[in-house]
């Protein structure tokens, strides 16, 4: 796992650190860790990690981990959660669709956890009641992740009359073991489904021209 | 299955219609042919339910399925009842609107077996998504954008 090697590099405590820095490359903004004299962010996901010497400065040190990846998917993520914020964050709180930062960003290291370079691109929208749903819809194979206002997300995999459900509470950032299971799980469904996919529609990307 | 003396409920066998504004935080579409899909908030469970139309009811009356489009941009999905009974706590019910003259006569509500719903319960939350889940997985579009 890419954290015991993110934690072997460093020589003091660390304690964990949250939010985005600033000039930072994208994929790295999604775990963080800090000791005396430096930040390390890694992306457990993109299994890689940089050193930052401040959370300003990047000057980095690539801790080379295995299994380079292609980031495609998260650069779509990345547009797709910006558009929502873009639109919806900023949104007066009565309104139907508004979002609160903190369930964008609960939402965001979900799919940042669960998805990798295989993963088929999910449908990102409000659920009209303050929280996020991503949907993967293939025939009568569906998956959904909801992150409602309350920081709880609920994982739901469909395959005809089969429904199965896992549930995440809180931030994901954790080693909670629990959750770490349920993330496992819903990365087992999200493969499943993408083989599905990739074999039925070689061209599924096309369907996300303009995204 | 909910029920009361004054309930008229949906018959069994039953196709119900549901309208879905073409944005895409409604309706989506699927991987692998393309075809439009329910999103969670095309099915947003309000005070009085969800509502929906009786399919049967419109076709005996000989009214087209496509004025339950409100707008030419609107979807209309259609699916069965008995994906709803699926999930025991809910239902739907029989629920004529009189403001609206022109397909009123078909409006039914899915409504759970307490009403009004508390989305704040866990277990009451997991079994609406999951009976919305079942109805966006096997519901198609019937009218599209025009």
């Amino acid at each position: 796992m890419a954290n015991d090697s993110v934690l072997s590099l460093c020589s003091e405590p660390l304690r964990e650190v949250e939010g985005v820095v600033p000039r930072l490359p994208r994929h790295l903004r999604f775990g963080g860790l800090a000791g005396p004299g430096a930040i390390l962010f890694f992306n457990p996901t993109a299994h890689s990690a940089q050193v930052a010497l401040s959370p300003t400065s990047y000057l980095a040190t690539d801790a080379i981990l295995p299994e380079p990846t292609s980031f495609e998917i998260f650069d779509y993520l990345d547009r797709s959660l910006s558009r929502l914020e873009r639109t919806f964050v900023s949104a007066p709180p009565d309104s139907e669709f508004a979002l609160k930062q903190a369930v964008v960003n609960c939402f965001r290291n979900i799919l940042y956890r669960a998805c990798d370079s295989r993963t088929v691109f999910p449908q990102l929208a409000p659920d009209g009641e303050g929280g996020l749903v991503a949907v993967w819809h293939a025939g009568e194979l569906m998956i959904q992740i909801y992150t409602d206002a309350e920081l709880h997300s609920e994982i739901l995999y469909v395959r005809g009359g089969t429904i199965k459900t896992l549930h995440v509470s809180g931030d994901v950032q954790g080693q909670d073991p629990k959750q770490q299971e349920s993330i496992g799980e819903l990365r087992s469904w999200l493969l499943e489904l993408s083989k599905h996919v990739n074999k039925n529609n070689p061209g599924w990307q096309r369907l996300f021209s303009d995204s | 299955m909910v029920t009361s003396s004054t309930i008229t409920l949906v018959e069994d066998g039953e196709w119900l219609l549901r309208r879905a504004p073409n944005t895409s935080s409604h309706v989506a579409v699927d991987l692998i042919d393309g075809t439009p899909k329910m999103q969670p908030a095309a099915l947003k469970f309000d005070d009085d339910g969800i509502s929906v139309y009786r399919e049967k009811l419109l076709g005996a009356a000989g009214v087209a399925i496509s004025k339950v489009a409100k707008r030419p941009s609107d979807y209309v999905f259609i699916f069965e009842v008995e994906t709803v009974r699926r999930f025991p706590a809910f239902d739907a019910l029989h629920d004529p609107d009189e403001s609206d003259p022109e397909i009123g006569f078909a409006h039914s509500l899915m409504q759970f077996e307490t009403m009004p719903l508390n989305k704040k319960d866990p277990d009451i939350k997991e079994r609406l998504n999951q009976m919305r889940a079942a109805i966006i997985v096997s519901a198609r579009a019937v009218v599209v954008p025009t």
